[in-house]
């Protein structure tokens, strides 16, 4: 931890907060719509503790609301959550020496930690932006949806704020170093193609992990260079 | 909504994030494989922008969002570009390209010559009186090896 702080930089962690912020504002929302379906208070913390996946709890508390099937609600959640291997095995080398410190930080592996710190390269200066990013996130997130739960329907429409854009412009930002590579940029498109081109035909998560077939593209590009 | 729905959920979830980390500590990984990895994480990443940037339920999001989107890619692009690649302080004289055509055809031609000890600069008339003796050519002479097509000195704006 140590050499954390050592190796923090002030830009990351104001960036960080940036990003924090922005998933504070989302989880208010969530805890909101927690509170309209139904779900009860202490329900909504746990399932906020421990899924910490956003996405997949909008789903779940989404299918609820509605009145659907909890178990189709949870293996698609949990569908959703598959692209996290892919994650681990990209940024495993990131997180920590030890293990005890991988079992903690394999829980703030979220789409925004892994872009945060990919885009900060590898090495020691990508670890603590890391953990910096994850811990801030998880704070805010379920502080967010605490206050989302007591402000209730004071809390409007995640759209009207546009977070909704926010999210997706941030996640771009963060992957543009990245794409400074002609391959990964192939690779880019070619995933985006793909994954809207199935959104219409297959549940949600899905298509995001048919964009792997964006990989398709880089062996040409590396068939052409060698 | 249950307790062992919570737990399925996030007991999944978590050991699907363990997954990847111990393939990743436990399997030797070849550098091809590697960047295969890197390039999945990217791949993700933007086709996850892409749908949710585009859709919502599995139809078209409407345009207000992609358009915010646009609006802060092309900032965060701007700011990205601009500490990463600014551009050159030395395109702000007017004959640099003619200069820096002349600079690398120069250093292409003959390799570097040594450095010797500094000298005090001499002008070019000082020069053309001098010169005829083998001078130029001497390593640590302080004549310019180089020279821009254009007849000015190079510091004025056109």
């Amino acid at each position: 931890m140590r050499s954390l702080t050592r190796t923090l930089r002030s830009d990351d962690v104001r960036d960080a907060l940036a990003l924090a912020a922005a998933v504070g504002v989302v989880g208010a929302s969530f805890g909101a719509l927690a509170g309209t379906a139904g779900v009860s208070f202490t329900l909504m913390v746990a399932l906020s503790v421990v899924v910490f996946a956003g996405a997949s709890q909008f789903l779940v508390v989404a299918v609820v609301a509605a009145g659907g099937n909890v178990f189709a609600a949870v293996a698609a959640g949990l569908l959703m959550n598959a692209r996290h291997v892919p994650f681990g095995l990209a940024i495993g080398g990131t997180i920590a020496d030890r293990w005890p410190a991988r079992l903690l930080g394999a829980h703030l592996l979220v789409d925004e930690t892994v872009a945060f710190s990919r885009a900060r390269g590898s090495g020691p200066r990508a670890r603590a932006a890391y953990w910096t990013c994850g811990i801030l996130l998880f704070v805010f997130w379920n502080t967010g949806a605490i206050v989302g739960r007591f402000a209730g329907s004071a809390i409007p429409d995640p759209a009207a704020f546009g977070v909704d854009a926010a999210f997706p412009a941030a996640l771009l930002a963060l992957l543009l170093p990245a794409l400074r590579k002609a391959d990964a940029r192939r690779v880019g498109a070619a995933a985006a193609v793909v994954a809207l081109a199935a959104t219409p035909f297959l549940p949600a998560g899905v298509p995001v992990l048919v964009g792997l077939l964006g990989l398709l593209a880089a062996r040409t590009v590396r068939q052409e260079v060698s | 909504m249950s307790w062992s729905a919570v737990l399925v959920l996030g007991v999944g979830t978590y050991l699907m994030r363990l997954v990847g980390i111990v393939l990743r500590d436990r399997l030797a990984m070849p550098q091809r494989v590697e960047r295969y990895l890197d390039l999945g994480a990217t791949a993700l990443l933007v086709a996850l922008v892409a749908t949710a940037t585009l859709t919502e339920g599995g139809g078209f999001a409407g345009w207000a969002r992609p358009a915010g989107v646009l609006v802060g890619a092309v900032a965060a692009w701007r700011s990205c570009w601009w500490s990463c690649s600014p551009p050159r302080p030395r395109r702000a004289c007017a004959c640099s390209g003619s200069r820096e055509r002349a600079r690398i055809a120069h250093d292409r031609a003959r390799p570097p010559a040594p450095l010797g000890p500094e000298r005090p600069y001499t002008s070019p008339a000082v020069r053309s009186a001098d010169s005829g003796s083998g001078r130029r050519s001497r390593p640590g002479s302080a004549s310019p090896r180089w020279r821009c097509g254009c007849s000015r000195s190079g510091a004025t704006r056109r």
